[in-house]
C-alpha cells in the first residue's frame, strides 16, 4: 500500500497524481486517478489520498514512489 | 489529438458563454500563435487565455499564455502554477474574455457548465476537489493564493468586470499512449538541472519537480518563439531547444505537426516576441 511517508515535504507537483492515472488506464486528467493530493490553505499544508479500490499493484506504486522528486512517498507492507 | 480546438468564450456584456470548436486553429500550435490567431478571429475579444499542446501532460509545460488589450495594443505575459493545467482538464485549449462592465462577475468553469454568480466556490465546486481560482482581492488579481498578476493584465481583466475565475479541472482525457508519456515523463525529469533556476522549497507548478523560487512568477516576455506556443516554462528553455523531444511530446499526445509547420508558427510568432 502506498502511504505519505513524508508528506510534509510535498510542494504539489502532482506527479505521483498525474503517473498513477497514466498508469492505471492511460487516462489523464486530474479527476481520474487513484492518488489524489490537496492543498490545505488553512494549514498551508497538501494531503495524500489513496482510491483503496485501485488496480495498481506494488510495481506500479514502487514506480510512483521513485518518481516523486520529494520523496514524499513510501510503500507500506 | 488532445487539442479539441475547444475554445470557451465568455462576454460580460451579455452575460453569456459559449463553447465553440475551431478547428482553423489547428495549425496555430498554441500559446502565443493561438492567441494571435483568435484576436483576429474575434476582434471585440479583450483578454484571451491560451494554452499549449503539451499544457498540463508534459513536465515544464504546464503555462499559458494571457494575451490582452491595453492602450490600443495586445501584449502577452505567462503564468503557471495550477490554473493553465486546470482548465485544460475542463476540456478547453483557450479562455476568450470580452466585454465592458461596471459590474464585478464571478465566473466558474467545468467541463460542463460555465456559471456566472457572486458567491461560488462553495456551493457549486466543492473546494477539497482539483481547482484553481484567480481572485481580484481590491488591489490586485491572485492566482491560487500566492501568484500576483502583473498590474497590466490585471487591469485588462477588471477592465472586463471580472472579479474572480474559478476553474474546476473535471474531465478525464485518454491518452493514446500512455506508456510512451511515462517515459517521456521519466526522462524529462532526469534534465531538471538543465533548468535556469534551482530547486526550492516553493509550492510547484503542475508536474514539475523544483518548487523553484519562480514558481510564482507571472513572466511578461518569453524567449524563445517555439516555447511561447508550447507553453512551455521559460526557465526551461534550454530543454525544449532539443525540437527532437519536442516532437517526441507531441507524438506520444497525439499531434501530427511536421517540421514545416514548426518553422513556419516560429517565424510568425517571431515578431510578437
Amino acid at each position: 500500500m502506498l502511504v505519505a511517508g513524508a508528506i510534509e515535504k510535498c510542494i504539489g507537483c502532482r506527479l505521483c497524481s498525474f503517473y498513477a492515472g497514466l498508469l492505471s488506464q492511460n487516462l489523464a486528467g486530474l479527476n481520474c486517478s487513484c492518488v489524489r493530493i490537496d492543498y490545505h490553505a488553512d494549514v498551508d499544508s497538501f494531503t495524500l489520498a489513496i482510491d483503496p479500490g485501485s488496480s495498481l499493484g506494488k510495481k506500479d506504486f514502487e514506480k510512483i514512489v521513485k518518481l516523486c522528486p520529494r520523496q514524499c512517498l513510501e510503500i507500506a507492507s | 489529438m488532445l487539442k479539441s480546438g475547444r475554445i470557451l468564450f465568455v462576454n460580460t456584456d451579455s452575460v453569456q458563454a459559449e463553447a465553440k470548436i475551431q478547428p482553423e486553429l489547428s495549425d496555430s500550435i498554441g500559446g502565443l500563435a493561438q492567441a494571435v490567431a483568435l484576436s483576429s478571429l474575434y476582434p471585440q475579444a479583450r483578454f484571451i487565455f491560451s494554452l499549449g499542446p503539451l499544457t498540463g501532460f508534459i513536465p515544464f509545460c504546464s503555462f499559458g499564455c494571457g494575451y490582452y488589450f491595453i492602450e490600443s495594443s495586445w501584449q502577452s505575459c505567462y503564468w503557471g502554477g495550477l490554473f493553465p493545467s486546470a482548465l485544460k482538464m475542463a476540456g478547453y485549449d483557450a479562455l476568450v474574455l470580452s466585454g465592458e462592465s461596471s459590474g464585478s462577475f464571478n465566473l466558474g468553469i467545468s467541463s460542463q457548465t460555465v456559471r456566472f454568480g457572486a458567491d461560488l466556490v462553495g456551493d457549486i465546486f466543492p473546494q477539497e476537489r482539483y481547482s484553481s481560482h484567480m481572485t481580484y482581492t481590491g488591489s490586485q488579481f491572485v492566482i491560487d493564493g500566492r501568484m500576483v498578476l502583473s498590474s497590466k493584465p490585471a487591469y485588462a481583466l477588471k477592465k472586463i468586470g471580472i472579479s474572480r475565475i474559478f476553474i474546476q479541472g473535471d474531465a478525464c482525457v485518454p491518452v493514446s499512449d500512455g506508456e510512451e508519456l511515462c517515459l517521456i515523463i521519466e526522462d524529462l525529469l532526469g534534465k531538471t538541472r538543465l533548468l535556469a533556476t534551482l530547486p526550492g522549497q516553493n509550492h510547484s507548478c503542475f508536474l514539475c519537480p523544483a518548487g523553484c523560487e519562480q514558481a510564482d512568477s507571472v513572466f511578461s516576455r518569453h524567449t524563445s518563439p517555439l516555447g511561447s506556443c508550447l507553453v512551455a516554462c521559460p526557465l526551461a528553455q534550454p530543454i525544449f531547444n532539443d525540437n527532437g523531444l519536442v516532437f517526441s511530446c507531441l507524438r506520444a499526445l497525439g499531434y501530427s505537426y511536421n517540421h514545416d509547420q514548426i518553422t513556419r508558427v516560429e517565424k510568425f510568432v517571431s515578431s510578437y516576441l
